[in-house]
């Protein structure tokens, strides 16, 4: 696989499906992955399988808030300084390049950064779907140390961090998000492809692009069959309502059903990410396993910001990478890590 | 001075309205649409002028021709771009995901150079040297776009920069400034900033073409354009941001009805010749679209009117079988429709067939009828009035516009369905009674008792706004005031944003 001018907007739209209403805009990223790809050439994705056991996988995000990530954009030399500050550490070189969070415009950005590195990607990211908190990857939950880890800004700064854990590395990255005025990149979890043969979300990048394809070809219902998901419920949002409470953007969003759908209710409860889907007392799905809601017509990701009344959705049910099932994966980003009641059910066992 | 005179120019036909200080119309006419500005603005005006022009105080001008210029790439002035902002940002250069026509019939060169404001306040300092040079690569450009990061918040740079092409190139350059143009998004923001600067010569031919005509017929009335958000500004800031004009049209639509009915809070159907406009009345001003607005394919995101438009009007054309298209005769209805002597069955015939309506000659149409292509026709604009809900239950609708004689006394979702007296010349009413406003997007912190001076600044920025923008002083209302927090910020930080509107200057 590798992605270029032909196919980067369809992966995008993958992207943000698997972005569960945060990650991230995808538009100023893919903006910019398609400046990179222009200039550079494409960039190809490479199995786990297919790279030498030593070859050195950097994972790549960005940090800080939506609303800093539209107004200060990358340079897009971000990816190139902290590939040198992780060579400069390691003693060798990067063998490939890996996307931290696949969902939103995380799963995109690295894109451009690859090519201008004239690097590959991996085809595994560290979540399959987007997630709040840096502690929320699957080399966390699989015992891969986060440090050292690295963060540079577009004018050049850097710094490298040996966090004790990724709960640490959390608080860290918090404080130089401040520092570096709400938007710095990071690179953490640095491994060999033998220990991200078996600690990443294998073929999420194969999986997003296939979305797309999906999409642009059979509408939603090619996304279902390609994720394995259901249609949670199909409506109308009657209501939104949105706080910020411990820097969460958090709220609750009201589908009420139409067609086969009609007379039920269904609930979304958001914290940045679509986390909860609940109709009465049943939950539909709940995080682990991805919501996301697509417009009627078009099927595209509605992110949580532009969730507005009287939009005709899909909610869309997903099930999570294996990973977050396991009792250590639920313990990092189960139900009760975000404050809402266990136990956690499959959404193939509570859908509708 | 107490009467107001509205006029609206839509791509069939250009309508205008003379009203009271009570808003009563005491005039009207609607007359087709002309190639020429003036002649079209001069013939609506002379049909609605009263016997003493100065009794006029304000005339109002709404009018699609910013946005047919963008959509037809006509009149467009070429633009050179100045981003005030790198090392950041030069991941995605200006102009990236333009329509290629569009981009090659507007770019004049592109620069990002060093400088820019952060979230907290820093600012970088601005590379002069490469800014002349810059400007200096520009000439033979009719305007310069300039923008940086957080220019809302702090908008020196874009100001000293616009300074120096003024004093490199002189006053006959334009300049468009983001801060003035776009909300919050780099891009988009530069987007707007650039299509405004592009429509400047278009501006300043409508404008020029109605103070001719306010000349002509010797009115010596305020002249004002009317704004996406329903409001309104004087002719020289019109000139400055023509961008803020694009969506004006079906802004004048909802604000018409409002006043036609006395409605603050409704659903407001619009049905002209092509196309059906389903949008709000809330609070006595159009709903706003939160979604980024694209225009002519470019991604821009200053505020429009929240609106569904569905291809079914007057001139839809039926086909074969009886079928609804969504194809349109537009403008040429009065010699196509069946009730006109024309071959093509039309939703007009198939209304004047079931009763709704009288025009024309209904004997040409025999025993025909079409109820099932009016009955497609509800049904599209039930499922946009449904879109637009927004809680269940049934709502107060408006009905306006020329072609809505198709529709039926009743539609579902509707607790009452309003059809004014002078319901096809809304949009002019709209214009007329139009207020004079003003919005500030400011980020700032909001801590330890911060919070009150915060909204304070950002209300009174954007009074000083109206008033720049030709409102009386002292008269400025707060129309909303919203304020959306952020997060990993060390202090507690919000973007505000303020919109206020008060009567224009007499």
């Amino acid at each position: 696989m590798r992605l270029d001018d032909t196919n980067l907007e369809a992966y995008a739209r993958g992207c943000a499906i698997l972005g569960t209403g945060g990650g991230g805009d995808t538009h100023a990223a893919l903006l910019a992955a398609r400046a990179g790809v222009d200039e550079h050439g494409p960039v190809a994705v490479v199995s786990l399988d297919d790279l030498p056991d030593d070859a050195l996988v950097l994972p790549v995000a960005g940090w800080g808030a939506p609303t800093v990530g539209i107004e200060k954009l990358e340079s897009g030399e971000e990816g190139d300084a902290l590939r040198l500050a992780a060579e400069r550490w390691f003693g060798r070189q990067v063998g490939a390049i890996m996307v931290g969070e696949i969902g939103g415009g995380n799963g995109v950005t690295p894109v451009g950064w690859a090519a201008r590195m004239g690097l590959p990607l991996t085809d595994a990211d560290a979540m399959g779907r987007a997630f709040p908190e840096g502690d929320m990857a699957s080399m966390h939950v699989l015992g891969v140390p986060a440090a050292p880890a690295f963060f540079a800004d577009e004018r050049g700064n850097v710094v490298t961090a040996t966090p004790l854990d990724a709960v640490w590395l959390e608080r860290i990255a918090r404080h130089l998000v401040i520092a570096f005025g709400g938007a710095v990149a990071g690179a953490d979890h640095v491994m060999q492809a033998r220990v991200a043969r078996s600690a990443t979300v294998r073929h999420t990048l194969p999986l997003a692009l296939a979305i797309g394809e999906a999409l642009d070809a059979d509408g939603i219902e090619g996304v279902l069959s390609v994720t394995g998901g259901l249609r949670l419920i199909t409506g109308k949002v009657t209501d939104v309502v949105r706080r910020t409470t411990g820097g969460f953007a958090r709220g609750e969003v009201t589908v009420e059903g139409t067609g086969h759908d009609a007379g039920r209710t269904a609930v979304i409860h958001v914290q940045n990410e679509n986390l909860l889907a609940t109709e009465g007392d049943r939950t539909l799905a709940s995080v682990p396993d991805l919501i996301t809601l697509t417009d009627e017509t078009t099927g595209d990701a509605v992110p949580t910001e532009r969730v507005r009344y009287g939009q005709r959705v899909v909610v869309l049910g997903m099930p999570c990478a294996p990973v977050w099932r396991t009792p250590a994966g639920l313990r990092v980003a189960g139900p009760e890590r975000f404050g809402y009641p266990g136990p956690w059910t499959p959404v193939e066992g509570t859908g509708s | 001075m107490s009467l107001r005179i509205g006029i609206d120019v839509g791509g069939t036909n250009t309508d205008a309205v003379l009203l009271d200080a009570e808003a009563r119309v005491l005039a009207w006419t609607k007359t087709p649409t002309t190639e020429d500005p003036v002649e079209g603005i001069r013939g609506a005006l002379a049909a609605v002028v009263p016997a003493d022009p100065d009794e006029v105080g304000s005339v109002a001008l709404g009018t699609t021709h910013a946005l047919n210029a963008l959509l037809r790439r006509s009149g467009l002035g070429r633009v050179a771009v100045l981003r005030l902002a790198g090392p950041a940002s030069r991941s995605v250069p200006p102009f990236a995901g333009w329509p290629a026509a569009l981009r090659s019939a507007i770019e004049a060169g592109a620069t990002i150079v060093d400088g820019g404001v952060e979230i907290d306040g820093r600012t970088h300092p601005l590379d002069r040297d490469r800014i002349r040079i810059a400007i200096e690569a520009a000439r033979g450009a009719h305007a310069v776009a300039i923008t940086g990061p957080f220019s809302l918040q702090d908008p020196s740079q874009e100001r000293e920069a616009g300074a120096l092409v003024r004093e490199i190139l002189g006053e006959g350059v334009g300049v468009s400034l983001g801060h003035e143009v776009g909300g919050l998004g780099l891009l988009e923001r530069e987007n707007a900033a650039i299509v405004n600067a592009a429509l400047g010569s278009v501006a300043r031919r409508v404008s020029e073409a109605l103070g001719r005509a306010l000349a002509d017929l010797g009115l010596r009335a305020t002249p004002y354009l009317t704004q996406n958000d329903g409001t309104m500004m004087s002719i020289e800031r019109a000139v400055a941001l023509p961008v803020l004009t694009v969506g004006s049209g079906p802004s004048n639509s909802i604000r018409g009805a409002a006043a036609l009915t006395g409605l603050t809070e409704a659903l407001v159907i619009d049905v002209g010749g092509t196309s059906t406009d389903v949008g709000a009345i809330a609070g006595g001003f159009p709903r706003e679209s939160a979604a980024g607005i694209d225009l002519g394919g470019v991604r821009t995101n200053f505020r429009m009117p929240d609106v569904i438009s569905v291809a079914t009007g007057g001139g839809t054309v039926i086909e074969p079988g009886g079928v609804l298209g969504v194809d349109s005769v537009g403008h040429r209805l009065t010699t196509r429709a069946l009730v006109f002597g024309g071959d093509t069955p039309t939703l007009s015939d198939a209304a004047v067939a079931a009763g709704r309506a009288s025009m024309c000659q209904p004997s040409l149409l025999g025993e025909r009828s079409w109820s099932a292509a009016l009955a497609e026709a509800e049904r599209r604009v039930a499922d946009a009035l449904d879109r637009m809900k927004v809680a269940r239950g049934d709502v107060p609708v408006i009905v306006v516009g020329g072609g809505s004689v198709i529709l039926p006394e009743d539609l579902p979702g509707a607790s009452h369905v309003h059809r004014p007296e002078r319901f096809d010349v809304a949009n002019a009413v709209g214009a007329a009674i139009g207020l004079v406003s003003g919005e500030a997007d400011h980020v700032a912190d909001v801590g330890e008792g911060r919070r009150d001076g915060a909204i304070e600044a950002c209300v009174s920025d954007a009074r000083s706004r109206a008033v720049a923008a030709g409102a009386a002083a002292g008269t400025v209302d707060v129309v909303w005031v919203d304020e959306i927090p952020l997060a990993y910020m060390d202090r507690p930080i919000s973007r505000i944003r303020a919109k206020v509107a008060g009567p224009p200057r007499s």
